[in-house]
């Protein structure tokens, strides 16, 4: 009895030991419930994983805590991958997690999150693969469910926006078996029909209904597809693998539709604007010219023959009456100076002189007489009087001897 | 510029086209010959961005799966 016997700490280490020695208890996948999920302080999680038939502690330390990418409650359905080990000083085992995603979704997931990296790393969402998205087209390609909001939505907008652009549907299926191979179909139809651009997506949904869209098919098609995509996939928090290969994002079907469709009124706006803009630029230019031509005209008519000859006939006037006042003021000056000389005159005139009993003895001519020497006996005279003249005779001549040697001294002088 | 070449342009291309020629229209050293030939050349492009926007409202089409094209009813 006393033979065989082992410690709590043998027995236990044996057990850890066998754990240890199966690869299978090493790295498993284990799904269920959690229950009974505690945060520690720690920042280790413990949980129970249960289905109907059993329960199996785990464990989640703080150090694998980036294996959890959401947060963990009591009643999520969870795939754990971990380890099967003896937890030696309760003598019970249990997991120990290393990750923990959502059962379902959370495969999906991981998926998603494989194939994006394998085709960011082909260089499949680098931005130099992206093709413009035309501003102006008249022909718009949708690839989506013909019934449910995504169409209806596209519709509206598009119709509110342009109701002159050509909208052409591919009815797709969306969601369920072959939904990927039909949206592929639908992308390569209207590719062929040659529209300007294309919208790609569907409304809302689980992870689940939008999968088609994380399909590396669709992805392909949406890359090589040479009308430019616009990938409209559900809500805005929904991204696709599609809406990382398209051309552009749309957080919506009414945004696809917002952004593929231009605003007729705006770009009527713009040609009203483009057209005043044009006239007003013309009209600016003609009014400049004929500002020009009339400066030019004021000019030429300054310098014209015409004008130059009333310049001088001006000249000539304005000389004229220079010239005219010129010689008035002569004459007033030489008026004055006759005056002076007339006062002067007066003063000395022998009608004053013959009234006071002188007179002017004057010959036949008129000629004053100063002198005896050229008179002779018989020659008529005329006597000048203040008052009249009298008519005479010389009937004598008598030399005055003085006056004649004084005469005749002056003479010699 | 051919005829051809502007009916190939797009709406951009010819907004573009008429930005330049309004801009050179504002130039003083441009002649009123040269104007006269911009604006009849922007009379003309404005008149192609109407002749492009072909404005007859359109229904929404289906393309079914024999690649041919039918009215969708709502």
């Amino acid at each position: 009895m006393t033979k065989n016997v082992y410690t709590v700490g043998q027995v236990n280490a044996y057990i850890k030991n066998m754990f240890t020695q199966d690869f299978m208890m090493n790295r498993i996948y284990v799904k269920g419930e959690v229950s009974n999920c505690k945060y520690h302080t720690s920042g280790h999680i413990y949980f129970t994983l249960k289905d109907e038939t059993g329960a199996l502690q785990a464990v989640l330390f703080a150090g694998n805590r980036k294996g959890l990418a959401f947060s963990m409650k009591d009643g999520d359905n969870v795939i754990v991958l971990g380890a099967v080990s003896v937890y030696e000083r309760d003598g019970k085992y249990q997991l120990y997690a290393k990750e923990i995603i959502l059962d379902g979704a959370g495969l999906l997931y991981q998926r998603f999150e494989a194939l994006k990296q394998e085709l960011e790393e082909m260089g499949m969402f680098a931005p130099e693969y992206k093709q413009p998205i035309p501003r102006y087209i008249t022909t718009l390609g949708i690839v989506t469910a013909p019934t449910g909001a995504a169409i209806r939505d596209i519709q509206n907008i598009s119709r509110r926006r342009n109701p002159y652009v050509q909208a052409i549907l591919y009815p797709a299926q969306v969601q369920g078996e072959g939904a990927a191979a039909s949206i592929i179909n639908g992308i390569h139809a209207l590719e062929r029909l040659g529209v300007d651009v294309m919208i790609v997506g569907r409304g809302g949904g689980s992870i689940e209904d939008l999968w088609a869209f994380n399909e590396e098919a669709v992805a392909r098609a949406i890359f090589e597809c040479s009308v430019p995509v616009i990938s409209a996939v559900g809500h805005e928090t929904d991204t696709t693998i599609a809406d990382y290969v398209a051309d552009l994002r749309a957080p919506t079907p009414s945004a696809a539709a917002e952004l593929a469709v231009y605003d007729i009124r705006e770009l009527q706006g713009q040609l009203l604007t483009m057209r005043m803009e044009l006239n007003r630029r013309m009209s600016d230019k003609l009014e400049r010219c004929q500002e020009q031509t009339r400066q030019f005209q004021r000019n030429f008519k300054l310098l014209a023959p015409a004008n130059r000859i009333n310049e001088k006939r001006q000249m000539a006037a304005d000389m004229a009456d220079k010239l005219q006042s010129l010689l008035q003021q002569h004459l007033i000056a030489a008026k004055h100076e006759l005056e002076l000389y007339a006062g002067k005159l007066d003063a000395l005139s022998p009608a004053r002189k013959m009234s006071q009993g002188y007179a002017f003895i004057a010959d036949g001519t008129g000629k004053g007489i100063r002198s005896v020497e050229n008179l002779r006996q018989g020659d008529n005279l005329d006597i000048h009087l203040g008052d009249g003249k009298v008519r005479a005779q010389v009937c004598e001549i008598v030399k005055n001897p003085i006056t004649d040697k004084i005469a005749s001294a002056q003479d010699e002088e | 510029m051919g005829k051809n070449e502007n009916q190939q342009a797009s709406l951009e291309e010819i907004f573009q086209e008429l930005s330049l020629i309004i801009e050179k229209m504002q130039e003083r050293e441009v002649t009123l010959e040269e104007s006269f030939s911009l604006y009849e050349q922007g009379i003309h492009k404005l008149k192609l961005c109407n002749d492009k926007i072909d404005s007859v409202e359109k229904k929404m089409l289906l393309l079914n799966q024999q690649g041919e094209l039918e009215a969708f009813d709502e």
